[in-house]
């Protein structure tokens, strides 16, 4: 189903809550993504499609041109950035070594759902038990602040504003729509 | 000795830029599709476009999300309403943010950075800059005027725009059509 701003659902307990979003091991999201770097600032429609432990992702500015793709499967990652393929073991690295920007790609698949994996620390829940704030330290030393600042207004209560800060890059994302 | 032959390219870019010269006013609707390398549909976009010579233009888009893109020859905005940011360029420097500056504009100069081939019913614009993102922009014409406006990235990603144009009116756009005022609480990426 696709989750869109609604207002039913039942109402879940924290607890229970994070027990369905744990179990979510198929999504699918659109957002927009703007990431701003000391190198360049850009922007587009980041599409994600998560099964199991893979992922793809793409990023694709407003005029059609694509900025990344991402495929990761058992462990490997293969980049395409600028029309070019690399496989990497360490995208993070990769991608700012052909950029000059970066994400927390290691984690991504459990900060967008709005769950912090083993590295994080510093977390902060809001008055509905569920978090808000978390300090990430990805494998290559980075620390990166991830904050989510609206849910999506349903029992599920998936990230739908969700920030994310390191000394260099500052990721917004606004998540348009989820596919479970 | 005798001035050499213009090459292919200078005639077609000649030719190019007096098609757009004379079209001194351009607006019509637009839909978009983005297919992938395997012709797959990646990405639908909707939107109006709003051209002026001597360099001005106005690309708001309104789907998959609202995005406007103004330049009035001198300056680029590019206002993004979801991330609450507007980034200005310089546009005479900023070439490859849009096609739409060099479009619109009769400088000769911003005109030699770019190869053109002629088509039958249009032409292919190619940067000589090996590190432009796009392999070429090509735009096809109709009696009408501007029909198709295609983008081919480094990765075969093809990015189709349909332009339904409207009459020319006759008289120019309002000025302020080319300029943007960011709301209050926009960040303000100033890369000039």
């Amino acid at each position: 189903c696709s989750i869109k701003p609604q207002t039913d659902g039942p109402i879940l307990s924290a607890k229970q809550r994070l027990e369905r979003i744990e179990q979510l091991q198929h999504f699918e999201l659109t957002a927009t993504m703007g990431i701003r770097s000391p190198a360049d600032n850009v922007s587009g429609s980041l599409h994600w499609q998560q099964q199991g432990e893979d992922y793809q992702a793409r990023m694709t500015n407003f005029l059609g041109i694509r900025i990344f793709s991402l495929a990761s499967s058992a462990g490997s990652t293969r980049l395409q950035v600028q029309g070019e393929d690399y496989q990497a073991s360490n995208s993070t690295e990769l991608m700012l070594a052909l950029t000059g920007w970066s994400l927390p790609l290691d984690d991504m698949s459990l900060w967008l759902k709005g769950l912090a994996g083993d590295n994080a620390s510093a977390k902060e829940y809001d008055a509905l038990g569920r978090l808000i704030a978390f300090e990430l330290l990805d494998r290559s030393g980075y620390r990166w602040q991830v904050r989510y600042q609206r849910f999506f207004p349903d029992g599920l209560a998936l990230p739908r504003n969700i920030e994310v800060q390191s000394d260099d890059f500052h990721i917004k994302l606004v998540i348009r729509s989820w596919q479970l | 000795d005798y001035a050499s032959e213009p090459s292919d390219s200078e005639q077609a870019s000649k030719a190019l830029q007096q098609q757009l010269a004379d079209m001194t006013r351009f607006y019509a609707r637009f839909e978009q599709q983005v297919f992938d390398m395997q012709q797959q549909l990646v990405q639908q976009g909707e939107g109006e476009l709003w051209l002026q010579q001597p360099g001005k233009f106005r690309y708001q888009m309104e789907l998959p999300e609202p995005i406007l893109f103004v330049g009035d020859g001198e300056t680029l905005w590019y206002y993004h309403e979801l991330l609450e940011q507007v980034t200005i360029y310089d546009a005479k420097a900023e070439l490859e943010r849009t096609p739409f500056t060099l479009l619109m504009s009769n400088d000769a100069s911003l005109w030699q950075q770019y190869r053109i081939s002629q088509l039958d019913d249009g032409y292919r614009i190619q940067s000589v800059d090996p590190a432009s993102p796009v392999q070429y922009l090509q735009l096809h014409f109709t009696a009408a005027g501007l029909n198709i406006m295609q983008v081919l990235d480094l990765n075969g990603q093809r990015s189709i725009f349909h332009f339904q144009p409207q009459p020319d009116v006759g008289s120019d756009f309002a000025t302020d059509l080319f300029q943007f005022q960011p709301p209050a609480d926009v960040d303000i990426d100033d890369q000039r």
